[in-house]
């Protein structure tokens, strides 16, 4: 059996080669060691078939090597923790989002140490009535009441802005950009921002239609690659880094295909995937195959898809009596957080093609013609969110408010006396009088045309005393003058004819103010204290699951990029070896080369 | 490969979570240095947020009170020096009374005495007219309104005694549902007075106010006069039985005298009551919401330490791999 001379020459070309694309690898991986959704490939090397010399094991029967093969490049996958970062990924981002827009609630409040607020100023606003009770008559008692409308006007309009600043100016109709800077509506341009159809061209839709847009396309070209024998990686890679990014927007389950490409279930719906395998599905000329996003409802058609299902999932959720915040757990990532703070619809909307539920107050995206008035139209969210339950305590404390002015509890007992121009006294001419106190007109209205909006938002002075604090309130303005009050069968002596003038306590705004006044530390206090502590809690409830979250985030980071990140310092040993392992096999070719010579040298003399 | 491995990206995550995590401490630290308030959001502290609520509510609610205080004060202040003045021109009034009884005056000094009398009502009701900033206060709650005019007018020609204010009571506010009658009913003791007397007789109350304003202390001088110059159907020998009326004017004086100085020792009390109460509070409020200065510079000084360390040893590992050992 002869050996060919070059044999050895050839196995070391191997190690050269092999060498040289390991350290293309390296070279791969240290340039990447940044990039995101890269995972540190490594060089699959096996070695060479040997070349096998036959016969007895006494007559030289052996195995000679051949060298190494380099197999393919692989990646450090590691699904399991893929999903595990995801899933932190989406609470996390759940959590910031959550957090931001709450902080942002808690500084529309106003901070109590600096002297701003509704503490602030119902403290003025009490004061404003005391002095109106140590000066109830004259000039002074009438700068003391126009005092108190103006005080109580402040205060009414810090309730309107604090209003406005959690749900805009018309929180009914989340589509009109006059929210945008409040909270509610922030939230709602988030919301819309996300969820958005395409418009116009085919890949520029919301965050969520572009990101499934591009995963689908990714499955795709990875399925052909494959197909075709190709290595993937990069596009892998790739739909890595596109996933991560959906994770942020809600909770994502993936599932590999044989074909390499991956069933993508997101935002909690189960029922249908945002992205199914391309192998068998069909394609249209706007979106690639096994793009499931879908469409809304227009006048003309239902909504399909992915969107169909994540709307008929508020619906399901309602009947199953799902809080804002559970469902949105079950969304989870920003979507999920925004839910939270919104809250969610699930009766069909009036003049919809379709029974589906909705986001907030109808904050489903448009896809209709601008001009299309069929839907949807705004209804109230039937399941409050955490903006629509802080609204709703603020709410109460404007409440407790207008009650409490609007009834003081006063009875006044005094005498009437006698007509002015009487000069018969009458059989009693000082009669003992008593009632109770009505104010004149309430004090503080609900500009309103339903009893069910928001009494923050409508809270007013009358416009009667605001009127004539403008023109110059007389003594006494505040006072009912249709107060009745009995005596000795003579009911209500403001019209009796014996009576035309009478005086008593009431007489005065001394009771009435008095009586305001004692309101400092009642209700209305009470409840803004108790409104301050929801907010500060849930603010620091949200920033600790924040902290949580962002803890936890960073340390399953770091165990996905210790099994799948690029160690440059291990980069840099590898290198040495490769470099070694490429000198070594040049070596063994130097020396073969040197061999052949003398070889040559001896033959051909 | 057993060995956990230790990408740059991990500690870049850690690097920058570390960092942000010291230097929100350092933000929170500073914001309770640079404010002195601990509480600087709600949600630093939701509890003691409504509590300084309520506390800074209560306190100025005191604030209230102990301006109602010190303005009721100077209001009965007011009101106790004019009585004590009315009591002493009212007992002069009485000695002459007392000497124009004995009969052993002549009628020209006894109408001497009279004139006197005169002057004693005209003082009485000038003393009655006392203002307080700007307010009579002993018009009842029309404190606008002059309660005695001491000049003619229209409907007073003959300049008497008619009383223009009301009787209602003015009360100041001094603690939660607690209020004080800062105004004293001075009517209820000088009544009206005509020059035809209008003093009730012996038999009709004996200086008692009547529903017209016959038998207070003006209607008793006015008769006095009447009985001490002869006139209006007045004769000396009434004068014992004004003298008797007079008594129980001046009784009524005393006890309403009494009932302001009762008032300024209630309003006295409510001022040190609301003091302690408002130091309380306050105390109360520094714990809840101040920064304790000493420890929250100590903790300021060492989180900026953990910080700088952060720092510097960031910069140190960051370019530090193996690159920097391999030498070509």
């Amino acid at each position: 059996m002869y050996i060919s001379s070059y044999l050895s020459l050839d196995t070391a070309l191997s190690g050269v080669e092999a060498a040289q694309e390991e350290m293309d690898t390296t070279g791969q991986n240290i340039s990447n060691a940044d990039t995101a959704g890269y995972e540190e490939q490594t060089v699959n090397t096996t070695e060479s078939t040997s070349l096998s010399i036959s016969g007895s094991a006494a007559n030289g029967a052996m195995q000679l090597g051949e060298g190494v093969t380099a197999s393919g490049i692989s990646n450090s996958s590691d699904p399991y923790l893929d999903a595990a970062w995801r899933q932190v990924n989406a609470s996390s981002t759940a959590a910031t989002t959550t957090q931001g827009y709450l902080t942002q609630i808690q500084n529309a409040l106003g901070s109590s140490s600096s002297g701003t607020g509704i503490n602030t100023e119902l403290a003025t606003f009490w004061s404003a009535w005391n002095t109106l009770a140590d000066n109830p008559t004259g000039a002074a008692a009438a700068a003391a009441q126009e005092a108190v409308v103006s005080a109580g006007q402040t205060l009414a309009q810090s309730f309107n802005s604090i209003s406005q600043e959690i749900n805009g100016s018309d929180p009914l109709n989340p589509q009109d950009p006059a929210n945008s800077p409040s909270v509610l509506g922030q939230v709602n341009d988030e919301y819309q921002a996300i969820m958005a159809g395409p418009t116009g061209g085919a890949a520029s839709g919301g965050t969520l239609y572009n990101d499934a847009y591009q995963i689908a396309s990714l499955n795709q070209a990875i399925v052909q690659a494959q197909g075709s024998g190709q290595s993937a990686n990069s596009l892998i890679d790739q739909r890595n880094s596109a996933l991560d990014n959906l994770s942020s927007l809600g909770n994502v389950q993936t599932q590999t295909n044989t074909d390499g490409s991956v069933t993508v279930y997101f935002g909690g719906v189960s029922s249908t995937a945002l992205i199914s395998d391309p192998t068998g599905a069909t394609s249209s000329s706007t979106v690639p195959a096994g793009d499931n996003f879908g469409s809304y409802a227009t006048s003309s058609a239902v909504a399909t898809g992915w969107v169909a299902a994540f709307q008929s999932q508020y619906v399901t959720a309602g009947a199953a009596g799902k809080t804002a915040a559970q469902l949105g757990a079950s969304v989870g990532g920003q979507l999920g957080a925004l839910i939270g703070l919104a809250g969610y619809s699930y009766a069909a909307a009036s003049g919809s093609t379709a029974a589906s539920g909705s986001f907030g107050n109808i904050g489903e995206p448009e896809t209709g013609s601008s001009g299309d008035t069929t839907y949807p139209d705004p209804v109230a969210a039937s399941v409050l969110g955490t903006i629509g339950t802080a609204s709703a305590s603020l709410d109460s404390v404007a409440t407790a408010l207008i009650n409490e002015v609007n009834n003081p509890t006063v009875d006044y007992s005094g005498t009437a006396t006698e007509t002015a121009t009487g000069t018969t006294p009458q059989s009693n001419t000082t009669p003992a009088v008593s009632g109770a106190i009505s104010l004149l007109a309430d004090f503080f209205v609900t500009n309103s045309s339903t009893t069910s909006d928001s009494a923050a938002a409508n809270i007013s002075v009358s416009s009667s005393l605001l009127a004539a604090a403008s023109a110059g309130i007389t003594p006494g303005q505040f006072t009912s003058s249709t107060t009745t009050a009995t005596d000795g069968g003579v009911s209500n002596l403001q019209t009796s004819t014996l009576y035309t003038s009478y005086a008593g306590n009431y007489s005065s705004d001394n009771d009435v103010a008095l009586d305001e006044s004692n309101n400092s530390g009642g209700s209305a206090d009470n409840a803004y204290a108790a409104f301050v502590q929801q907010i500060g809690s849930l603010v620091q409830g949200a920033n600790a699951t924040q902290s949580t979250q962002s803890a936890l985030a960073t340390q399953v980071t770091n165990q996905r990029q210790s099994a799948e990140g690029v160690d440059l310092s291990q980069e840099m040993a590898n290198l040495i070896t490769e470099q070694q392992s490429y000198q070594a096999s040049a070596k063994v070719m130097n020396a073969f080369s040197t061999v052949m010579d003398s070889l040559m040298t001896v033959v051909g003399q | 490969m057993s060995t956990q491995r230790i990408t740059s990206q991990m500690v870049d995550n850690t690097t920058v979570s570390t960092i942000d995590y010291d230097l929100k401490q350092l933000e929170s630290t500073q914001a309770q240095l640079s404010t002195g308030f601990k509480i600087n959001e709600p949600s630093d502290d939701p509890v003691g947020a409504a509590l300084s609520i309520s506390l800074n509510g209560q306190i100025s609610a005191y604030t209230a009170y102990g301006q109602n205080v010190s303005q009721g004060t100077a209001w009965t202040d007011t009101s106790s020096q004019a009585l004590q003045s009315i009591e002493q021109v009212a007992e002069s009034a009485r000695e002459l009374t007392v000497e124009g009884a004995n009969g052993t005056m002549s009628q020209s000094d006894l109408n001497d005495a009279a004139q006197t009398v005169l002057s004693y009502i005209s003082q009485i009701k000038q003393t009655a007219d006392t203002q307080y900033d700007g307010s009579y206060v002993f018009s009842g709650s029309d404190v606008e309104t002059q309660p005695y005019s001491t000049t003619a007018t229209a409907a007073d020609a003959a300049g008497e005694d008619t009383f223009s204010g009301n009787t209602d009571a003015i009360s100041y506010a001094i603690g939660p549902s607690t209020q004080v009658q800062v105004s004293a009913n001075l009517y209820s003791v000088l009544g009206k007075g005509t020059t035809t007397g209008l003093a009730a007789s012996t038999s009709n109350g004996g200086g008692a106010l009547q529903s017209d304003g016959s038998g207070g202390m003006l209607a008793t001088l006015r008769t006095i006069y009447n009985d001490l110059t002869g006139t209006n159907g007045g004769s000396q020998s009434d004068l014992g039985n004004q003298l008797t009326n007079l008594d129980t004017n001046l009784s009524s004086l005393e006890s309403l005298q009494a009932q302001v100085g009762a008032t300024q020792d209630q309003l006295q009390l409510a001022s040190s009551r609301i003091t302690n109460l408002t130091t309380t509070d306050q105390t109360e409020l520094g714990n809840v919401e101040d920064t304790d200065m000493a420890m929250a510079t100590t903790t300021f000084s060492s989180q900026q330490a953990s910080y700088q360390a952060a720092l510097q040893s960031t910069a140190d590992i960051i370019q530090t791999s193996l690159l920097n050992f391999l030498q070509s």
